[in-house]
């Protein structure tokens, strides 16, 4: 049904018309009730942002406009106002039947990209009113200046590569933030004179995804930290803010203001351009609804490429997929009971899992989506899971998910309690076209789990209590099941698996034993093998240093009985300790991705012993250099000390007629005139018949 | 056979050793307030919060018997230079001065408040003791005369100084200047001849002192705090000289009398203890040198806080009493001899 343009007729009454009949007298004794230009605005959509052209084109545009207004219901009218020379004004209104109609069209339109520049705005007429006037205070944003920190990747070009690092303490003078060079057993120092400052952050920091920059939490927002002195780079408005993440390759930064511990914020998340400062995109995460805060942290989810980003509501069912290109919805991925999806870190699949639906009795999914074609390249269903959790390789050839599985289920007051439940691993293989899926039973309580960066070894942590086994396996497409290539007897409390960032090793810890036990295993062998295990009590954080040489303990956060960190080899030997009063964070600074190629590095594998010995030979230099300054500053203040000593000594002299006279009898105050003499007694014995001498008794 | 070395393996020279079989000494019911050694170091007098004191030969750790007639927590001993006199402060109000040899009771000196900390001076004359708050009575500060009989009976003194803070007392200097060391951690010297204010006084710790001692030479004096510290300064000026952070409380510190070292031990506190393993506790007594303050050295034992310590004349042995009621003698084995720091 094609509706034509209406041509409005003039319905006004002529200057001088008089109304002989009131309304009231007309409708008497009818049901009609007279037009209200309410009802038509409640019904009407002005629809902005369509295509200005003119009038040769008219027909065109109207025809395709039409197309899209009959999508929901016919419209009544549809009315394109033009110029005096004919050209289209860039909107339109469009008159529905029913305001229910006009709000369902709405919701359909606005936001509606119609072609590559035009997109459309729709609104319905009646809520107009509600919008509010621009602010008359508002200007036209001035550009900020240019802010030169100079070279932001200064702290790459060590000429020893060491890395970085930033602890934060609190003490009675406020929180510390302070940037540090990790040196293997030195004493860790500040990386430039601007490289610690109290009150830095109001709150916690972090590092981007590249160490780029550094983020600072304060209540009217986040600010970034950049280059040799750590200048203010950017700063973006967001009060309260309470959580932020970068996006993978740090050109956006998300920002959350949580409106619960009787705070109240905006409870948004906001979308920055990390190198504009530009705020891209705010999300009310909750909806309208009654559930007030998002379900996770982070929130959105970010593809490899950050060329999309993904996130899901509680019990939304689906997954909202935005374009980075321009912020809107490009479209949403149905999944019934979905709980949760990861992307894949180098390709464009997603990783989800959706829970069992008893109401429906259907088992729960686990499996693998591309995008953007949304072709389900895997999907494992699996009866009886309570829960599941995804991991995802660094190298994104494998993601393996853990599923808890029950064999009874009861419900007791509205509770669900799973009974005999055992731990299970799926293992997608993404490398092969299909996605072949292995599947074995864990042979006791899962705990946590590690996928080796890159290669094809997990390690699985399980147990209980006291009582944890690390289980390192490999995968082979061979074979049914990954092999169990190793199983260490720990009889420690281990809940944590961290792989160095270049794989072949990998430490357990405890992140809440008192013991703070930590495991280091070498998996660069056929078998592996445990290294060694290290103490540090009350220890609540492990990480890797970002090039997988050192590995640090800290304890950290309030209410411990020491706080401090120990750096240690890979191999667990301890080369430096230290107790730092109130220490809250521990974080080493990443690197940005390696830029050598596969041939590059297969080459510096082979030439390894000669390239090695050079860093050797600095090594020793060093070690020299190091041990005759701490020598140097060991005599340093042998000598201050000699001083006092000195004068304690010559006091003590001085005074020995004093101590005499205290202590009459005693030899040793009588001073050096007094000199031990030895006398030779000689002694004769004789000898006696013992038994005489009893005789004699 | 439980020494813990640190890895100092990125510095040459380490001192990796095994320590010799220790002596555990089980006399006293509760936990131990003081362990002191006579000049020669050959008898060990602890005294506990039961009520008796006891002594014993270093050398075996065979008790030879004890002083009884307190009737509280014995806060404190300290031996004449002779070995002749023993003093003793308790919490049933009274300083008693005891024969050695006979472990007769010579004298019972009482006060109205409990007594704290008693120290001898050099000649063995006089004795300082420090006293407790308890309603009206203030804190004070008391030096008697062993020869006075009516000093011995309770009346008269030579030195009655109120203190506005629990005090540990210490004569710093032959028998004239005595130091004490608050529960704010501030140091103050007195004179006892003049009845009159303080001579000096420095604040060096942030809470309150737990104990002092005094180097071999009486040039410098080592005080504990509550703080984790323990501080080395000088005896006459009180200035501070060095600091050893040993990131728990420290209960008590001793300087060695042969060597460039010191001892101090310490744990979290006995309140706290149960709330903590044995190792985050840190019960172990540590060695660290003296003047570059660093940790070389520490050693296992005890399960509980290590509540007074203290070096053998020789240099060779460590005795600590702990809140786990034990005394332990430590013998530093042959390679503590040898190990030197380079410099």
């Amino acid at each position: 049904m094609a509706v034509e343009a209406v041509e409005v007729p003039d319905f006004s009454d002529p200057a001088d018309f008089v109304d002989e009949i009131t309304d009231e007298e007309i409708l008497e004794g009818s049901s009609l009730v007279p037009p209200s230009g309410s009802s038509y605005e409640a019904c009407c959509l002005l629809i902005c942002g369509i295509p200005i052209i003119d009038q040769a084109k008219m027909e065109k545009l109207k025809t395709v406009l039409n197309k899209l207004f009959v999508l929901t219901s016919a419209p009544v009218s549809t009315l394109i106002p033009t110029d005096e020379t004919g050209n289209t004004k860039g909107y339109c209104f469009v008159e529905y039947a029913t305001p229910e109609l006009a709000s369902a069209a709405a919701n359909l339109l606005d936001n509606h990209r119609f072609d590559k520049s035009h997109t459309f705005s729709a609104y319905i007429l009646s809520s107009m009113g509600k919008m509010e006037k621009p602010s008359e205070e508002w200007k036209e944003p001035t550009p900020h200046s240019w802010i030169d920190a100079g070279d932001l990747w200064w702290w790459l070009q060590n000429p020893k590569c060491i890395d970085q690092f930033a602890t934060q303490t609190e003490g009675r003078d406020g929180i510390t933030l302070g940037v540090y060079w990790n040196s293997k057993g030195e004493e860790p120092c500040i990386v430039s004179n601007e490289g610690s400052r109290v009150n830095w952050s109001e709150f916690i920091f972090k590092w981007s995804p590249y160490g780029t920059y550094l983020a600072t939490y304060h209540r009217p927002g986040v600010v970034l930290w950049g280059g040799e002195k750590f200048e203010k780079i950017q700063k973006m408005q967001h009060e309260g803010v309470t959580y932020l993440e970068f996006s993978p390759r740090e050109t956006y930064l998300i920002t959350f203001a949580y409106d619960g511990y009787g705070n109240q914020f905006d409870n948004t998340v906001r979308v920055f351009d990390v190198f504009t400062g530009e705020l891209k995109k705010t999300f009310q995460p909750s909806g309208t609804g009654a559930t007030s805060t998002i379900s996770e942290w982070p929130f959105l989810k970010w593809s490899h490429d950050e060329k999309y980003f993904a996130f899901c509501r509680v019990k939304g069912d689906t997954i909202n997929v935005y374009n980075t290109e321009t912020f809107v919805v490009e479209s949403q991925i149905e999944l019934p009971g979905l709980v949760s999806f990861e992307w894949n870190p180098t390709k464009n699949t997603i990783g989800y899992y959706c829970e069992e639906r008893n109401e429906s009795n259907a088992p729960a999914e686990i499996g693998v989506i591309e995008y953007p074609s949304k072709h389900k390249v895997r999907a494992q269903r699996i009866f009886s899971v309570s829960s599941a959790s995804l991991y995802w390789q660094k190298n994104g050839d494998y993601l393996a998910a853990n599923t808890e599985r029950y064999s009874s289920r009861k419900i007791k007051d509205g509770e669900i309690k799973h009974t005999n439940t055992s731990s299970h691993l799926e293992v997608f293989d993404c490398t092969t076209k299909d996605v072949s899926v292995q599947t074995f039973q864990l042979p006791e309580q899962f705990i946590s789990f590690g996928f080796e960066p890159k290669g094809n070894k997990f390690a699985v942590l399980v147990g209980s209590g006291n009582k944890t086994t690390p289980l390192i396996y490999l995968i082979d497409s061979q074979k049914p099941v990954p092999v169990l290539i190793s199983k260490l007897e720990s009889g420690i409390q281990l809940s944590h698996v961290k792989w160095a960032p270049q794989g072949g090793w990998l430490v357990m810890y405890s992140e809440n034993s008192t013991a703070g036990q930590a495991m280091f295993i070498d998996a660069t062998v056929a078998e592996p093998t445990r290294s060694r295990i290290i103490e540090h009590p009350s220890m609540n954080y492990g990480e890797w240093d970002p090039t997988g040489r050192f590995f640090i303990t800290a304890s950290a956060g309030h209410q411990r009985f020491e706080t401090g960190y120990r750096i240690y080899t890979f191999q667990g030997r301890e080369v430096y300790k230290k107790v730092t009063e109130g220490l809250t964070r521990f974080k080493w600074r990443p690197r940005p991705p390696l830029p050598v190629g596969d041939t590059k590095i297969r080459e510096i594998k082979k030439n390894l012993k000669a390239l090695s010995r050079k860093f050797e030979e600095e090594d020793r230099k060093d070690q020299d250099k190091a041990s005759k300054e701490l020598i140097d500053k060991r005599r340093s203040l042998m000598a201050e000390f000699g001083n006092f000593r000195a004068d304690a000594v010559k006091r003590w002299n001085d005074e020995s007629a004093a101590r005499a006279a205290l202590r009459p009898t005693d030899a040793v105050n009588a001073g050096p005139d007094l000199v031990d003499d030895e006398t030779t007694i000689p002694l004769t014995t004789t000898v006696k018949q013992l038994k005489d001498d009893l005789g004699d008794d | 056979m439980n020494l813990l070395m640190l890895d100092h393996s990125n510095l040459d020279g380490l001192y990796k050793a095994v320590i010799m079989k220790p002596l555990s000494l089980k006399g006293h019911d509760r936990a131990l307030t003081r362990v002191r050694l006579n000049r020669e170091g050959d008898l060990l007098f602890s005294c506990s919060k039961s009520k008796s004191i006891c002594v014993w030969f270093t050398d075996n750790g065979e008790r030879l018997g004890t002083y009884d007639g307190h009737g509280g927590a014995v806060w404190d001993v300290d031996v004449s230079w002779d070995t002749k006199n023993l003093v003793s402060s308790a919490a049933d109000n009274t300083v008693k001065l005891w024969d050695v040899q006979t472990g007769k009771n010579l004298s019972s000196i009482p006060w109205k408040t409990v007594c704290r900390s008693v120290s001898l001076s050099y000649s063995g004359n006089l004795i300082a003791y420090t006293t407790t708050k308890i309603a009206m009575e203030q804190e004070t500060l008391r030096v008697l005369d062993i020869r006075d009989s009516a000093h011995m009976q309770g009346n008269g003194h030579v030195l009655h100084q109120p203190l506005d803070s629990q005090s540990k007392v210490i004569f710093s200097h032959l028998d004239d200047t005595i130091m004490l060391g608050n529960n704010v951690g501030v140091l103050t010297l007195y004179d006892v001849r003049a009845n009159a204010d303080a001579l000096n006084f420095n604040k060096v710790h942030n809470y309150a002192i737990t104990d002092l001692q005094i180097s071999n030479d009486q040039g410098f004096i080592i005080s504990s705090s509550v703080d984790k510290t323990a501080k080395l300064h000088d005896a006459k000026s009180l200035e501070n000289l060095k600091t050893y952070k040993s990131g728990r409380p420290v209960n008590s510190a001793a300087i060695s009398p042969t060597r460039d070292h010191i001892v101090l031990g310490g744990g979290e506190e006995a309140i706290h203890v149960t709330q903590t393993s044995g190792a985050s506790g840190q019960f172990e007594a540590k060695l660290y040198h003296l003047v570059f303050e660093e940790e070389f050295a520490r050693f296992k034992g005890h399960f509980g806080p290590i509540n007074s310590i203290a070096f053998h004349p020789s240099g060779n042995c460590v005795i600590s009493g702990g809140e786990d009621g034990y005394i332990r003698i430590q013998e530093l084995d042959p390679e503590y001899a040898e190990y030197e720091y380079e410099y």
